[in-house]
């Protein structure tokens, strides 16, 4: 869940980014691991970027495995709008879905407010809580234009669409720093950004694919999700682990998995029965969606098709509707759903009873019995 | 005397012969017609629905969907009222906290118009912070219009019967059974029911049926929803421009500004503008002609004088709703009322039938507005009993006008909210007419599991 990218803690000098060489770091914060890795024997030594004139270089750290772990970036900049202040040396981290994680100071570097006050450890942690977010109002606009007052204003706010920013620009900076927080923001959210994903995107195998579509992060996931390839054939693992976010994940998650599985991956089988199963495990919202998946294979697993069967009777008529279309697009007529699907004429609901007569009157129909239904149905109108 | 039938004879004859006579044969085919032949149909059915709005396009799919008779009474041209003809095409909120809260028929019709248009879904992942992500993030753009069409289809799809441009004069009760009159163009309908559902959002038909309703003194103003051209935001030098107008202007291009981000995870928002309507009220025709003409009339106030700014010369109107959109009027007295406290503090009822989420919401003299957010987790539900007037039968109320306080009422009045109330008055309505019982003696776990079957989603 993305919220709890927000709940973040101080995590001094061990662990994390202990094999990063370019300083000597003192004060550290980060969020949390969000996608899977092993974490043994980190290795920086590949250098994306270097900038001629600062000497800046973007690090992507990789496991013992070669996996790409994290990016990282020395930054040097100037902290105080006025330039009055001293420039900042630190480091930027972002994950591998260009997702920012966390940043340090070197020895004896340190943040201060317009006023060069030191900051102290809240001013840190509400740092760090801003530059996760990204979806402060400070993407495409200047500093100078951020400040004016008519543009941070919120403009009288009606039900639904209201201002981005009711509240003024002090909620959304460390007190007394708005320069260096709109300066860091970004630098995180800037240009280098874009450039991780896609280093990150040019190096995706299946497995570091499954890997991020495991992140407990609901961003990561939607990031690796429109990673997938329509024309690819799907390997078991990533297989598994789509039907699991459709089955456990939140709604967006689950329906953008859905909408990123193509007509050539249900070409498996295995995905197709897989999806039926979670039919009868998601949420009503859902199920929809997935029949109308169904809808865009080229053809329908027989276990597919004897699952489904089986819920004729028990759907409303709504999900009813969609079961029979889905037939009739892939021309599904065996007799035992034809009788089925007849009963349902006779069970007193209208609206169901339209469903079942139109798919009733698509299909070419030999058995007497359900003739003479569909006639007294017909007749009864 | 003569009869009517004869007098029309005798009429359309002496029409074809003066008008045959006076010009070419290209108008002897023109006849002289009865203009006004009122029709006096006496109409049978077990629901009725009043008010094609937002919780009544949904209530009556409800009640069509089971099977149930169902008659559709809507005063104007079209249904979905806020969303379509109010122009507030933007409906939520279906999402709190992670988790969906209202789905069902409302979210079908959403989902359905998102497709259709190619539209795009907030991503609901992102959980709103009331700083960076603010709370109408999660509301689902839809076209209005598209909304209205999809509503009648999936309507007559249910076997309602719409009546357009028909509105309910007398209201009776007798012996289980409601009598219905309704007046329309034409028209003069006799409609016997054994349940209403009154969706009007101004509890017409509970007053009309002499049960109690409240109104405050002091109502939210609507809105008369606009958007206007001509001119770029981003050249304005806002300096020359008086504060009060930024709003506006920059309201109604709110998809080119700065609500973008990085990794765009919400579609564009929806520009528009609008003009408030102090005290405006649509239960009468006389009260909604008063909105109407004093929106109308501050709009073009308002364009003329936004024309007067630099960068502003070329202003024009691209577009402007029929009526003007109205947040307040009458609420009725219900067997519950939901009160502020109860909302803010997310009680769940044990005759819960549908979420709510929304801030506390109260427009105040049309220059403010007082916001209280609900608080991490919290999520409001909207009781069956606050859906029926006190002492009532076989009466149900779904939409803004539910029993509430006046804080509770400004959050719960919104769209999603009111879809889901429908729901639950529909579902609540045919489970009363099968078993012939006034909706109050339905079991409350009866409605529930039914709502639930149809894809509404219950609080527990």
């Amino acid at each position: 869940m993305y919220h709890s990218l927000l709940m973040f803690f101080v995590w001094m000098i061990v662990g994390y980014f202990s094999c990063f060489p370019c300083m000597a770091q003192t004060i550290r914060y980060a969020s949390t691991q969000t996608i899977p890795f092993d974490w043994q024997d980190l290795r920086h030594d590949t250098i994306y970027f270097q900038d001629s004139l600062t000497g800046i270089a973007l690090y992507q750290v990789r496991n013992f495995m070669d996996i790409p772990i994290y990016y990282a970036r020395d930054i040097l900049t100037e902290v105080c709008f006025d330039s009055i202040c001293r420039p900042l040396r630190g480091t930027i981290y972002w994950n591998i879905t260009g997702r920012y994680l966390g940043f340090a100071l070197p020895d004896g570097e340190y943040l201060s407010r317009y006023d060069h006050e030191a900051f102290e450890e809240p001013d840190y942690t509400q740092l760090n809580s801003l530059l996760a977010d990204p979806y402060l109002p400070f993407y495409g606009i200047t500093f100078q234009a951020l400040i004016q007052p008519t543009e941070i204003e919120d403009h009288t706010s009606v039900d639904g669409i209201s201002g981005a920013t009711s509240t003024a620009i002090s909620s959304y900076v460390v007190h007394g720093a708005a320069y260096t927080t709109y300066t860091m923001w970004n630098i995180v959210y800037g240009p280098m950004r874009s450039y991780i994903e896609e280093i990150t995107t040019d190096q995706l195998t299946s497995k570091l694919l499954t890997k991020i579509l495991q992140s407990d992060s609901d961003a990561d996931k939607i990031w690796g999700l429109k990673k997938i390839e329509p024309n690819a054939i799907l390997d078991i693992q990533i297989e598994r682990v789509l039907l699991d976010l459709v089955e456990n994940g939140d709604f967006s998650v689950a329906h953008t998995t859905l909408k990123m599985i193509s007509p050539r991956h249900l070409s498996s089988e295995t995905l197709q029965v897989g999806l039926l199963h979670t039919y009868n495990t998601v949420e009503y919202n859902l199920r929809k969606p997935i029949l109308q998946k169904f809808m865009e294979a080229a053809a329908l697993s027989p276990l597919v098709i004897e699952g489904t069967s089986k819920l004729l009777s028990s759907m409303n008529g709504v999900q009813l509707g969609y079961l029979l279309a889905l037939y009739e697009k892939h021309k599904i007529y065996s007799l035992e759903i034809l009788a089925t699907v007849a009963e349902l004429l006779q069970q007193g609901n209208r609206f169901k009873a339209e469903k079942a007569h139109k798919y009733l009157s698509s299909a070419r129909i030999d058995s007497g019995q359900i003739k003479e239904v569909l006639k007294a149905y017909e007749t009864s109108k | 005397m003569m009869n009517k039938i004869e007098r029309r004879r005798v009429l359309k004859s002496l029409g074809a012969i003066s008008i045959g006579a006076a010009a070419g044969s290209l108008t002897n085919s023109a006849e002289l017609e009865v203009v006004y032949n009122v029709d006096k149909p006496k109409l049978q059915t077990d629901v009725l629905v009043v008010g094609g709005g937002t919780a009544g396009v949904i209530a009556a799919i409800q009640a069509g969907r089971m099977g149930t008779n169902t008659i559709l009474v809507e005063n104007g041209s079209q249904l979905g009222g806020t969303t379509t003809t109010g122009g507030v095409s933007f409906p939520g909120i279906f999402h709190a906290w992670g988790k969906q809260i209202i789905g069902g028929i409302g979210w079908e019709l959403v989902m359905e118009c998102v497709t259709l248009n190619d539209g795009k879904l907030p991503n609901f992942s992102i959980i709103p912070n009331n700083t960076s992500v603010r709370h109408w993030r999660h509301q689902v753009a839809v076209n209005g219009p598209l909304y209205a069409l999809l509503a009648e289809e999936k309507c007559m799809e249910a076997g309602v019967d719409i009546r357009y441009y028909e509105t309910p004069m007398e209201v009776s009760y007798n012996n289980g059974q409601w009598t219905v009159q309704t007046i329309g163009k034409g028209v003069q309908a006799e409609i016997k029911c054994k349940q209403i559902i009154d969706c009007t959002g101004n509890a017409f038909v509970t007053s009309l049926a002499g049960f109690s309703v409240l109104r405050e003194a002091d109502t939210q103003p609507g809105s008369l929803i606009f958007r206007i051209g001509g001119y770029d935001f981003e050249d304005l030098d806002l300096a020359e421009i008086p504060k009060r107008f930024h709003g506006v202007l920059r309201q109604n291009m709110i998809n080119n500004l700065k609500l973008k981000t990085p990794q765009g995870p919400f579609p564009p928002s929806v520009p528009y503008g609008y003009v408030y309507v102090p005290g405006a009220d649509s239960t009468t025709s006389m009260t909604h002609t008063k909105a109407n003409l004093e929106g109308r009339e501050n709009l073009l106030e308002l364009l003329r004088t936004l024309r007067t700014f630099p960068g502003c010369e070329k202003i024009r109107i691209l577009d402007i709703q029929t009526e003007t959109a109205v947040r307040e009027t009458f609420r009725i007295e219900g067997e519950y009322q939901v009160t502020h406290e109860d909302y803010v503090q997310g009680k769940v009822f044990q005759d819960a039938v549908s979420h709510s989420f929304y801030p506390i919401d109260l427009h105040r003299n049309g220059k403010s507005i007082y916001q209280e957010f609900l608080k991490p987790g919290v999520v409001a539900s909207i009781p069956l009993r606050a859906l029926i007037p006190k002492n009532s039968k076989n009466l149900l109320v779904a939409g803004r006008c539910i029993s509430s306080d006046r804080l509770a009422n400004s959050a719960l009045r919104v769209q999603a909210s009111c879809m889901g109330m429908g729901q639950a008055a529909g579902a609540a309505a045919v489970l009363a007419h099968q078993r012939n019982v006034t909706p109050i003696d339905v079991p409350v776990a009866e409605v529930q599991a039914l709502i639930e079957e149809y894809g509404g989603i219950v609080p527990r």
